[in-house]
């Protein structure tokens, strides 16, 4: 076997192994963690598959800002004396069932897509994925539905930061 | 490059920057030393202590590894690991000569301040897990202080890369070829400044080392920590500090550019300076209180660094 394919199979094991682990840890850091990790470790694949920027960007926005928001925020509410999460596994059984329909029926529909199949026979085209055809894209074909959304952002940050301070105020009197 | 080459470069990499960042710390202690009219390790290995690097390893090493009862071992024992692997992994994206570069990407830049802002998940572990009063308080600043810095560290950081038009390390020191970009006229001096000192604050260094602070939290998030543990996380400080020297050399000071000598004793010289200068700034100011720290960041340099990565943009488009 190539080395590459190896380095896959460990790869995939991680990712399998950590996603199992957000879901089934006891405390609520740990599961962030491993959150992270399997982050981390889907952004390897990404890059395996060529899309670099995506890979680039799941890491700065996902791995880096919101975990870091979520661990931010569990220190903040979670006290010093470490709780353990009380996790009754009321309905395993149905949410076994239910996600392994989903995950065939993903499969099942991926697998026979003439889309991915052509896709298969002839993978990325050198102009995939790199930040220049995506730049070129969003800022020239895509630029006034790009500045609607960032004006939208905008709006949401300005929201946030009127009721946080309403919030103050009502405290204060 | 084949994966066992690629493998084998990045151990090679490895143990150089571990054996680089050793005697970083030696190169602190003496010039510290001189800053204050002392003279600094001297005893081990004579002349001028230049053991003392290596009896520091040893006797880390053989320390007892004391893990206290009440913490959470795993997650205890991950913040150390993930400290070091973050930091060392954003070596891999920087070029050390113009043409040698472990991973050559066309998204250079952004990779590594992607696998900078990761480090300080680690902290948060390790002051979490160490279930400690002062190490939880150190992580909650160093937890308000690197989200608040990633802002204006990320806005300095574009202005090399609009002012080259690339995000890939090596496009951005080709681009320095006429002039360094430090000596671009006000956009290029306030962006490398704005960029030191976000710099600073994001790897914990004085005046920004708040969540450190001996005086008041007494260590910080490695209070619980001792022996080779310890060591990881001087190990990632240091590293990271050696990264952000590079990538200051490398977008504002040419890089490896310069005459006569090689480009890897160029970028080693410039890497120096500016590890001097962080020293030089670590023993002439004071530690700022939070509240200020936070006042230089939302009121002064977000503003200025954004104002400044406009000037550059237009100063580009319109020049083209």
């Amino acid at each position: 076997m190539k080395a590459e394919t190896i380095a896959f199979f460990i790869l995939c094991l991680g990712l399998v192994a950590s996603s199992i682990a957000v879901v089934i840890s006891k405390h609520l850091l740990r599961s962030a963690i491993f959150l992270a990790l399997s982050l981390l470790l889907t952004a390897i694949f990404y890059i395996s598959f060529g899309a670099e920027l995506l890979a680039g960007v799941q890491i700065l926005l996902y791995a880096g800002g919101v975990i870091t928001l979520i661990v931010f925020v569990i220190l903040l509410t979670e006290r010093i004396e470490m709780k353990k999460l009380e996790e009754t596994h009321r309905g395993a059984i149905p949410a076994l069932l239910a996600s392994s329909l989903v995950f065939f029926i993903l499969v099942y529909f991926t697998w026979t897509s003439p889309k991915v199949q052509s896709l298969a026979k002839s993978p990325s085209s050198s102009t995939f994925g790199i930040s220049k055809t995506l730049s070129e894209n969003l800022f020239q074909e895509w630029v006034l539905p790009f500045e609607v959304l960032s004006l939208l952002l905008l709006a949401a940050i300005i929201g946030a930061l009127v009721l946080a301070r309403r919030e103050r105020k009502e405290k204060e009197i | 490059m084949t994966f066992a080459e690629s493998v084998s470069h990045g151990a090679i990499l490895l143990g150089a920057i571990i054996g680089v960042v050793t005697y970083l710390t030696w190169v602190e202690r003496k010039f510290s030393g001189r800053l204050q009219s002392r003279i600094g390790p001297y005893l081990v290995g004579r002349p001028h202590g230049w053991l003392q690097p290596i009896a520091d390893a040893l006797k880390l090493l053989s320390k007892e590894d004391i893990t206290p009862t009440k913490t959470d071992r795993f997650l205890f024992n991950l913040a150390p690991i993930w400290v070091v692997v973050m930091s060392l992994l954003g070596f891999a994206f920087l070029p050390l000569t113009i043409n040698w570069v472990l991973v050559n990407i066309d998204l250079g830049l952004l990779y590594f301040s992607a696998i900078g802002s990761l480090i300080v998940i680690g902290v948060f572990i390790a002051g979490w897990a160490s279930n400690n009063k002062y190490a939880l308080l150190s992580a909650l600043r160093a937890a308000a202080q690197i989200v608040a810095y990633e802002v204006p560290l990320l806005l300095s950081l574009l202005v090399p890369a609009v002012l080259a038009g690339s995000l890939n390390f090596q496009d951005i020191i080709l681009a320095q070829e006429k002039y360094w970009f430090i000596l671009f006229p006000v956009v290029g001096q306030i962006s490398g400044i704005t960029f030191l000192l976000a710099a600073l604050a994001e790897g914990n260094r004085i005046p920004f080392d708040l969540s450190e602070a001996e005086s008041e939290l007494v260590a910080g998030f490695n209070i619980e920590y001792s022996g080779m543990k310890f060591a990881y996380f001087y190990l990632g400080e240091y590293a990271h500090l050696l990264a952000v020297s590079i990538l200051v050399s490398i977008l504002f000071l040419g890089g490896p550019l310069g005459p006569l000598l090689s480009g890897g004793v160029w970028i080693a010289l410039k890497t120096l300076i500016v590890f001097l200068i962080v020293l030089w700034i670590r023993w002439s100011f004071l530690r700022l209180r939070i509240d200020q720290m936070m006042m230089l960041n939302w009121k002064v340099l977000v503003p200025l660094t954004l104002g400044n990565l406009l000037v550059a943009g237009l100063w580009v488009s319109l020049s083209r």
